[in-house]
């Protein structure tokens, strides 16, 4: 699995474990995991939407020393 | 699960769609300003749509996470201010507080990415952070006028009274002036100023670029709203389709100072914006002295 995908994974884990403790929590801790959720869904659907890198080193740009 | 936070989805997709659509105005009256057609109005909302299913890199000088995880924290941040300033109309001073954490967002954006563009844009947000002075001051000023530093306070205060911007005139120009340092393409935007290609965002695209930009719309919003909420009050804010209209407007005057004015250079622009600081510390010694 690629970085960006691990990472997306990470996020979406945390997002959707935010999503319950919104369906089970009640007053401000839910407004606290909906601030946490939204971000970490964003990039958590996001990393596995993208297209897989075509660059057989990922990270290492040709015009910075590679 | 509490039912009030549907009332914040709905608020949270309000807030990004119209200032998604405000940018874009905002870049379409530019355009015809300076004799260009412009992009269409949508084009912020397309590009924000586009980028989310692009690719992204690490590139190999990134600190990893902090890459990644200050895209995230931006829309949180912004999400935290629209829900503190439109949703529970709280403190003043928590969005001065959130306000700063997205210093530390432009500045870990910038160096985490290990560009040289990236570092300079985000040093350069270190000392814009100038403009935050007069935000200060403002608060103090209508704590001064109002005693409550609460919006929902300042918006009781004004029903009675009448707006703030007649009351304090330098103060809604300083915080106008806020207003100008935030909006894209303005003479104090020299944290993406085009001599550093995109300032702090330079090495950040696709997916992670789309994130910022809907963490941008969401920060347009939101401080149009409390602009309009602390100075014109109640009588705009509390109907939809006026706080539209007025926003709209904001947004007109904004990209007419935007598109008439050059970038300054960075030692200029701090400068200017600690005079306007200065100004508004006069004016809170001012109700000091004489009490409110």
């Amino acid at each position: 699995m690629d970085e960006e995908r691990k990472y997306g994974l990470y996020s979406l884990i945390i997002g959707l474990l935010c999503i319950i403790g919104i369906i089970l929590a009640d007053g401000l801790i839910s407004y606290v995991l909906y601030v946490i959720a939204v971000p970490s869904l964003l990039y958590g659907i996001g990393a596995f939407i993208i297209p897989k890198t075509r660059r057989k080193d990922a990270g290492k740009l040709p015009f910075r020393g590679y | 699960m509490d039912t009030s936070l549907i009332g914040t989805i709905n608020l949270t997709i309000h807030a990004f769609l119209v200032g998604s659509l405000l940018l874009g105005l905002h870049r379409k009256i530019m355009a015809r300003i300076q004799g260009r057609p412009g992009p269409p109005i949508i084009q912020y909302l397309l590009h924000t749509l586009k980028f989310y299913v692009k690719e992204i890199t690490f590139p190999i000088t990134a600190g990893n996470p902090l890459y990644m995880f200050v895209a995230l924290l931006d829309v949180a941040i912004w999400l935290s201010a629209l829900i503190i300033a439109v949703d529970f109309k709280s403190s003043l001073l928590i969005i001065i507080g959130i306000y700063v954490l997205q210093k530390i967002v432009e500045h870990g954006c910038g160096l985490s990415s290990g560009s040289p563009y990236g570092k300079l844009g985000g040093v350069r947000s270190v000392f814009s952070a100038a403009a935050e002075v007069p935000l200060f001051a403002v608060v103090a000023a209508v704590y001064l006028t109002t005693h409550s530093v609460l919006i929902s306070d300042v918006l009781k205060y004004q029903a009675v009274n009448g707006s703030l911007i007649f009351k304090m005139p330098i103060c809604a120009f300083a915080f106008f002036i806020l207003l100008v340092s935030k909006t894209p393409y303005s003479p104090f935007g020299i944290v993406k100023g085009k001599d550093i290609v995109s300032g702090y965002m330079t090495e950040h695209y696709g997916l992670l670029a789309s994130i910022i930009y809907i963490a941008e719309a969401i920060a347009y919003f939101v401080l149009l709203w409390l602009f309009i909420a602390v100075f014109i009050g109640p009588s705009i804010i509390n109907d939809p389709i006026s706080t539209l209209i007025a926003m709209v407007i904001m947004t007109i005057i904004l990209a007419f100072v935007s598109g008439l004015t050059p970038l300054l250079a960075p030692h200029h622009s701090v400068m200017l914006q600690m005079t306007i600081a200065g100004l508004v510390l006069c004016d809170v010694l001012y109700r000091l002295i004489v009490g409110g």
